[in-house]
């Protein structure tokens, strides 16, 4: 997935500049011209200053007129189903795994992971099945991890 | 000599040697698949380290780096892909000895001689480490500032073949670190009302996202097809190294000081040092026509470099807290975690730990012979492990241990949008490791730069007045403004005269 570096370099420098307007209204350390701003903000000077280098520079006028190009991947709808999953897998065990817990989520997310990669569906079950009971005996039994137990609460062992 | 004693009982205890045992086999593991790295092995470790007790994560960290890095030798001789960055350099040349027959002597010399690369950097890290730390016990917070700033500058100008994308890496690392109450004024800073930022953004929950899940959305979405394993019987991998041995031993020795020299600068790791190396040793050959060809002296020499380099970032690491490479940044995370700070007192506090970690860097590049030799004998079925089916497991790995270390689904979050985030600039060839250094570096060069303005009252010539400080300082100027001095000196119109002519 290729920006152009014209947007990046723009992105970088708004970024500064929020960082800017966003320190400006801190105070200062008791007794000191210096505060908390201080390094935030000179960080954000530079990144405004090597933003707009970047946006402008000679790179930028050299690269191509596509502000964003997605990679070939994008012909691919497995492809493109096994990127989705992967973030989507991770956002659905950070929302929901206090709730439905690791034992209920994990088996789930690594079936459809598995099925997005490619995998078969006979094999994906079986491989599902074990790396989560392995995660289970690795991270709960062995580690101490208090992986959530969430809907199986009562079944706790 | 008590700490001696100490720091052996500690190594080998039978739990420190059976974490040893099962990291070094994780390590090669990964090192020998394709597309999984050093740097990953190495993040997907952490969670672990977070059950651990000081030393045995500390094993856990140096045995699985050492690994990593020599097995990516492996799918390079026989796929032609490197399994780490550090291995790239010579993937080529190992690639063409296995085609003519000569894989056995092509693996043998990227494990024997990436074992004395180690070792020789270990004896660096044990005479050079405590010298600097002493030397180091009388800096004060002006020292530190200058000295966190060239090698932040350094690192910026060695390891990013763009130096203004790496420039951008560190000030987003700076910002990212800016994040939450660890400032020295403990203002609460960009978090947005959430308690969840006030501690800052995770770092180890950071680190797992950059470089485990951003190889897991590149791999979902790559396309590429899958490589063919060269098929040819491999025999005794160490027949023929005393020769090779006899035969080479300055560009064994070479490649072992430049890497350990360019592991201990900032920023440049074991890939750095390897690049640089191989060039070397073809500039320097007798027989330079013959690199490409399916040679191995450039193998033997950046084989040593990139293991020795390993051993070299751990010097500044843990003397000054500042990482030679995103290993090291990793390791100083976990060492931060233990409670064992890096900096010139870790030396004297802790003496047993550090002879400990002398002890462990011996210890892993000794065993890595017998357990690199194990995983050659296995390599065709290592590199016939379906990555399909590995890649789900190692998301998963990131996420329980992310939520894990401090079962919080916003850790996952963090780990997320790094991963994201890491691996759309990654695609667009912005180097990673400054952002990393970024992160570890940012905080402390705050620290040193306020304490030393209240010290000195708000008086910026303070920063120059003692010796070391104001030598550092020079230096770190002059690297600044060498390209502007540069371009000045080749746009004046006298630049074809010599100087004392034009006088």
């Amino acid at each position: 997935m290729k920006i152009h570096e014209t947007l990046l370099g723009l992105l970088f420098a708004c970024i500064g500049g929020a960082v800017l307007a966003t320190v400006s209204a801190y105070p200062s350390m008791a007794g000191q011209n210096i505060g908390p701003a201080l390094f935030p903000g000179a960080a954000a000077t530079l990144l405004i200053v090597f933003g707009l280098m970047l946006a402008f520079g000679r790179q930028a006028r050299q690269s191509g007129r596509r502000l964003v190009a997605l990679g070939d991947w994008s012909g691919s709808p497995r492809h493109m189903l096994a990127g989705l999953s992967v973030v989507m897998g991770c956002a659905v065990y950070a929302l929901f795994s206090t709730w439905l817990g690791f034992l209920v989520l994990a088996p789930v997310a690594l079936l459809v992971w598995h099925l997005a990669f490619g995998v078969s569906l006979k094999t994906s079950i079986v491989s599902a099945l074990l790396a989560t009971l392995g995660f289970w005996a690795v991270f709960y039994k062995g580690l101490g991890v208090p992986l959530p137990w969430g809907l199986l609460k009562n079944f706790a062992f | 000599m008590d700490a001696l004693a100490q720091g052996f009982a500690m190594v080998f205890s039978i739990e420190t040697l059976l974490i040893i045992m099962a990291s070094s086999l994780f390590g090669l593991f990964v090192g020998a698949v394709p597309g999984l790295s050093a740097t990953m092995a190495l993040a997907l470790l952490v969670p672990m380290t977070f059950f651990m007790d000081p030393i045995p994560a500390l094993a856990a960290m140096v045995s699985c780096s050492a690994m990593a890095i020599f097995a990516g030798d492996i799918p390079g001789c026989l796929l032609r892909m490197p399994g780490t960055a550090a291995s790239a350099a010579y993937t080529d040349e190992a690639y063409a000895m296995a085609r003519k027959g000569q894989a056995d002597i092509a693996l043998g010399s990227g494990l024997v001689f990436s074992a004395i690369g180690g070792l020789f950097g270990t004896a660096v890290l044990i005479v050079a480490a405590p010298l600097f730390a002493e030397f180091a016990l009388n800096f004060t917070s002006f020292e530190f500032f200058w000295l966190i700033l060239l090698g932040i500058t350094c690192a910026i100008v060695i390891s990013s073949t763009t130096p203004l994308k790496g420039a951008i890496m560190l000030i987003l690392g700076f910002l990212v670190a800016s994040v939450g109450m660890n400032n020295p004024a403990a203002f609460p800073r960009f978090t947005a009302g959430s308690t969840d930022l006030l501690g800052g953004i995770g770092f180890l929950p950071m680190l797992i996202g950059m470089f485990a899940v951003s190889e897991v959305i590149r791999s979902a979405l790559d396309r590429s097809p899958r490589a063919t394993i060269i098929d040819q019987p491999i025999h005794n991998v160490f027949k023929g190294m005393w020769q090779l041995t006899v035969k080479y031993p300055k560009q064994i020795l070479r490649g072992s000081v430049l890497g350990t020299v360019v592991g201990a600068l900032p920023g440049a790791g074991s890939d750095i040092a390897s690049w640089m190396s191989y060039a070397l040793s073809k500039k320097l050959s007798k027989e330079p026509e013959k690199f490409g060809t399916g040679h191995v002296e450039g193998i033997i020499e950046s084989g040593a470099a990139n293991n020795s380099a390993l051993a070299g970032a751990w010097i500044p690491a843990l003397v000054f807290g500042i990482p030679g490479d995103t290993l090291t940044a990793i390791v100083i995370g976990v060492l931060y975690m233990k409670n064992l700070n890096p900096g010139p007192s870790l030396f004297t506090t802790n003496p047993e730990n550090m002879y400990a970690i002398y002890i462990l860097f011996i210890f892993a590049n000794l065993i890595m012979i017998p357990l690199g030799w194990a995983t050659i004998k296995v390599a065709k079925r290592l590199l016939g492990v379906r990555r399909e089916i590995l890649l789900p497991l190692i998301l998963m790995a990131c996420i329980v241990g992310t939520f894990g270390m401090n079962n919080s689904p916003f850790d996952v979050w963090i780990m997320l949008a790094a991963g994201v985030t890491a691996y759309i600039l990654e695609e667009n060839c912005f180097p990673v490791a400054p952002a990393i250094l970024g992160v570890v570096l940012g905080p402390m060069l705050e620290e040193n730069f306020v304490k030393s303005m209240i010290k000195s009252d708000g008086e910026v010539l303070a920063f120059f007045s003692r010796p070391v400080a104001g030598v550092l300082g020079v230096l770190t100027l002059v690297v600044w403004l060498y390209p502007l001095l540069r371009h000045g000196f080749r746009r004046s119109p006298g630049r074809a005269t010599p100087v004392g002519e034009a006088l």
